[in-house]
């Protein structure tokens, strides 16, 4: 049976989202731009309590940087100012693969308010669904190009995706899900990246390439 | 038979003064001059000169008739000139010479098989510098007295090195050929002599019932013709131009990504592991590697060659290998096949058959001979990593460690480059002087470069060839060969750019932050001025070396700059220069906290060059808030009129990047 996927457009309601590289030691954060199945997986997750396989992408966007300063209350001192970048856009597509049982759930979240991403304290990650619909069949043929966004290597056959040109690198899971984004036995898992060439349907490519598979 | 056979020495004959010495031999009576470059016909015994005798002396029948057919169409049973006994020593003759004809052809950069000539008869001409004029100093020898040294060189001559050493200059100022006076005989020799070497280890020489025969990954041939197929990529008159050839080799063409994450200044050290590394490789595999650049190589393979092999090195220590692999038949194998290849391709997809025929027709011809294939080479990774993951590679598991109060997580691999040491020790120490750094990188995009030479190449024939062939010249041309020369000519800016940093005091410390690699530099900005007089600079040199090439986004090299503080993140900075390079255009300047942007050489100076006041940040206020161009325009008009208007009026976000580069230098 061929792949379906619903197709869930937001706007963002903030100064803009999150969603950082994996947190260095040092006082600089930088951002990925589009919206790996980890984060996609996770947001479901503490909404819905629901497993999704998804990615996302955004519309145009600029990066910018902002700098904060984290306040450590029991001792009442600010420590070193962080710098952070951040995704400036007013919106974006998150794709879900459409399993029937989950489908009424994500419809339902349209006019919804959400969060996307990190620090929702210093007003980032506010965004809202302004409709779910599923992906028409022109969208889903088959073509060979660049990956739109770091996926699960696990969703490599329910996506439909021929590999052809692999990037490996990790995106983090949890398996035991405690409630308010927090998990139990955290692992990272192998996953195909951005830039991977693979065959897959179109929502899934950033650039079409024409090589020998 | 004494001595080696030198493949570079092939060409020798084109470094002669012909016309002189065919008047010199028509004064002595001679009336039917028989040579061209290659001396296997030239009347030794009459002039009483010695004819070469060593292996090398075989090497000029490389362009040998026997009738009307060209020796690499000929069984190499049929080649009657080898009037060797020994048997031995015949079928050594027989390949070698077999080997240098191959290379000669998959060095070359227009399709030997090309019958039209051109009436071009020129000397050596640069498409990126055409002021360039060697006058006469690329004549090594001048008359038949001077020809008996050649034939000496062709005896005694036993390394190729030595040969290009001693001739280096004046194979320098030598067409390849003189039709197409674009490539240095130099590169052409130096590309012959890499190849020949790479072929010699995987084609046997065997005999059967018929015969010699030439033998390369199981497939057996008898004449050059029958190894590499037809030399062209689109269809002609002659069925022999695009037939099927037995002997496939792959041309590869691997970029060397750093996917590190730097956050220490001793993080940039991975980029002089790389440079060790790379340096490490055109060692061992100085054959194989036609063309190297600090970041990427080109390599000539057979076709069993395992590139995981090769790069086992640089994947320990977590370097990502991106690489496309051009597999063809050699009669067409050229470093822009892949190019060719998949615009057609494109074309093919977004016209739809009907429309795209030409190339629908090129990929008919191609689909058995070519192949296009784009492969990543990584570590081997596990299916799962558990936390936490090392900070810098980020595809290995990290050790937990405190330094400077923060706690990190690294891998063993990265331990080891952030071991080697503090690369710019006097960088840290800037951090007290409360003044900004400016980090500047020169690159060069292969790719870009591919698509330039395609270009101008383009331009040249249409310039000088008026009659019909010119297309196929174009659809022909191999830019293997003069990319080898720019990037020769771009190592020698680079060099040139160096010294001149240093010599005006623009390096606030005389050293290059990674030794040896001399595309990065950085100084601080303590100087008013300093990035106007960096980018001054450059201009200059680069107008020296490549004055016929443009000073914008086409341009294959480009300069980078940013302005920032000392805490600021090397990998942003890198991140930029890496961008710049593949997207950007000829000048790009990031500032921290105001951003960054493109620019061509006249942008910069007519802007630099205008006389506005600060007024025009409000202006350039109310396009940002009000998103009006038009609102924006109008102000600019009434305040500057017209002749500021023509300038300021577009992007004015480049323009604002650049008024604060100007305020915050002052």
């Amino acid at each position: 049976m061929k792949a379906r996927f619903l197709e869930v457009n937001f706007e963002v309601k903030s100064k803009g989202i999150i969603i950082g590289q994996r947190i260095k030691g040092g006082v600089f954060r930088p951002v990925i731009d589009h919206i790996p199945s980890s984060t996609v997986e996770g947001m479901f997750r503490n909404i819905l309590n629901i497993n999704v396989k998804g990615f996302g992408i955004f519309n145009e966007y600029e990066i910018r940087e902002f700098t904060y300063s984290v306040r450590d209350k029991m001792l009442n001192f600010s420590k070193m100012p962080i710098t952070t970048q951040y995704i400036k856009t007013n919106g974006g597509k998150i794709y879900i693969l459409k399993e029937d049982q989950k489908t009424e759930l994500i419809e339902n979240l349209v006019g919804k308010t959400m969060y996307l991403g990190g620090l929702k304290s210093k007003g980032f990650g506010k965004i809202k669904i302004v409709g779910v619909n599923e992906v028409d069949e022109g969208k889903l043929i088959g073509i060979q190009g660049k990956l739109v966004a770091n996926i699960y290597l696990e969703y490599v056959d329910p996506f439909e995706i021929k590999v052809i040109s692999p990037i490996y690198g990790y995106l983090i899971k949890g398996t035991g899900f405690l409630g308010n984004g927090l998990y139990r036995n955290l692992k990272y898992i192998k996953s195909l990246m951005k830039n991977s060439i693979v065959k897959a349907p179109k929502i899934l490519i950033e650039e079409e390439t024409y090589y020998d598979e | 038979m004494e001595g080696k056979f030198v493949p570079e020495l092939h060409d020798i004959g084109k470094m002669i003064d012909r016309d002189k010495i065919v008047a010199e031999l028509k004064s002595r009576g001679f009336k039917k001059i028989s040579f061209v470059h290659t001396f296997e016909k030239f009347p030794f015994d009459e002039l009483g000169l010695k004819k070469p005798v060593s292996m090398n002396w075989w090497g000029q029948y490389h362009h040998f008739r026997i009738g009307k057919k060209l020796i690499y169409e000929i069984d190499v049973n049929k080649w009657s000139f080898i009037n060797v006994k020994d048997v031995d020593i015949k079928r050594s003759i027989i390949k070698k010479l077999f080997l240098l004809i191959l290379s000669d052809h998959l060095s070359a950069s227009i399709s030997r098989a090309l019958k039209r000539r051109t009436s071009i008869r020129e000397k050596l001409t640069k498409l990126w510098n055409r002021n360039f004029n060697p006058t006469d100093k690329w004549i090594a020898f001048r008359n038949l007295n001077e020809l008996s040294e050649l034939f000496k060189e062709i005896d005694e001559c036993n390394s190729g090195k030595e040969f290009l050493e001693k001739y280096f200059e004046k194979l320098h100022l030598t067409p390849e050929a003189k039709h197409i006076p674009l490539t240095t005989l130099y590169t052409h020799c130096m590309l012959t002599g890499k190849i020949f070497r790479v072929l010699e280890k995987v084609v046997e020489i065997g005999e059967d019932e018929d015969g010699f025969y030439l033998e390369y990954n199981g497939k057996r041939v008898k004449s050059v013709r029958e190894a590499e197929g037809g030399n062209r990529t689109e269809k002609t008159d002659d069925p022999n131009d695009y037939r099927k050839g037995k002997w496939q080799f792959k041309l590869i063409k691997a970029k060397i990504r750093i996917p590190h994450y730097f956050t220490r200044l001793q993080h940039i050290n991975v980029i002089k592991k790389r440079r060790e590394l790379l340096e490490d490789l055109c060692m061992k595999y100085s054959d194989n590697i036609l063309i190297s650049t600090y970041d990427s190589v080109l390599i000539f393979a057979p076709i069993n060659f395992e590139l995981e092999d090769v790069f086992k090195n640089f994947l320990e220590w977590g370097f990502l290998i991106e690489s496309i692999e051009i597999i063809a038949d050699a009669g067409i194998l050229s470093s822009n096949l892949d190019r060719k290849i998949l615009e057609a391709r494109r074309i093919v997809c977004s016209k739809g058959k009907k429309a795209a025929e030409k190339e629908r027709n090129m990929l008919e011809i191609l689909k058995e001979r070519a192949k296009v294939k784009h492969v990543f080479l990584q570590k081997k990774m596990p299916d799962e990593i558990k936390p936490q993951i090392c900070d810098i590679c980020q595809i290995s598991r990290g050790k937990e460690r405190w330094k400077e109060n923060v706690r990190e997580w690294i891998c063993e691999s990265c331990l080891k480059i952030e071991n080697m040491g503090i690369p710019f020790r006097e960088y840290s120490e800037w951090d007290n002087l409360e003044l900004r750094t400016i980090w500047f990188k020169i690159g060069i995009n292969l790719e870009k470069l591919e698509k330039w030479l395609q270009r101008k190449f383009n331009e040249y024939v249409e310039e000088k060839i008026k009659n019909k062939y010119k297309e196929e010249l174009k659809r022909e041309f191999r830019s293997l060969a003069l990319m080898s020369d720019f990037i020769e000519e771009y190592n020698r800016l680079l060099e040139e750019v160096y010294q001149k940093l240093c010599d005006e005091e623009i390096l606030t410390i005389k050293r290059l932050p990674i030794e040896g690699y001399k595309e990065l530099f950085v100084t601080l900005a303590d100087d008013l001025n300093k990035i106007m007089k960096i980018i001054n600079l450059f201009e200059k040199i680069y107008g020296k070396y490549f004055p016929n090439v443009e000073k914008d986004e086409r341009s294959p090299i480009n300069l980078s700059l940013t302005i920032t503080t000392t805490k600021y993140p090397l990998r942003e900075i890198w991140r930029f220069f890496k961008e710049s390079e593949e997207k950007g255009g000829f000048i790009n300047i990031f500032i921290q906290n105001i951003g960054g942007g493109s620019f061509t050489s006249k942008e910069i100076k007519e802007i630099i060059g205008l006389e506005i006041t600060s007024a025009w940040f409000n202006l350039y206020k109310i396009y940002k808030e009000k998103r009006s161009e038009i609102l924006y325009q109008v102000g600019v008009y009434n305040q500057y009129g017209k002749k500021a208007y023509d300038i300021l009026k577009h992007h004015p976000e480049k323009i604002y990047i650049l008024r604060r580069l100007l305020k915050s230098e002052s």
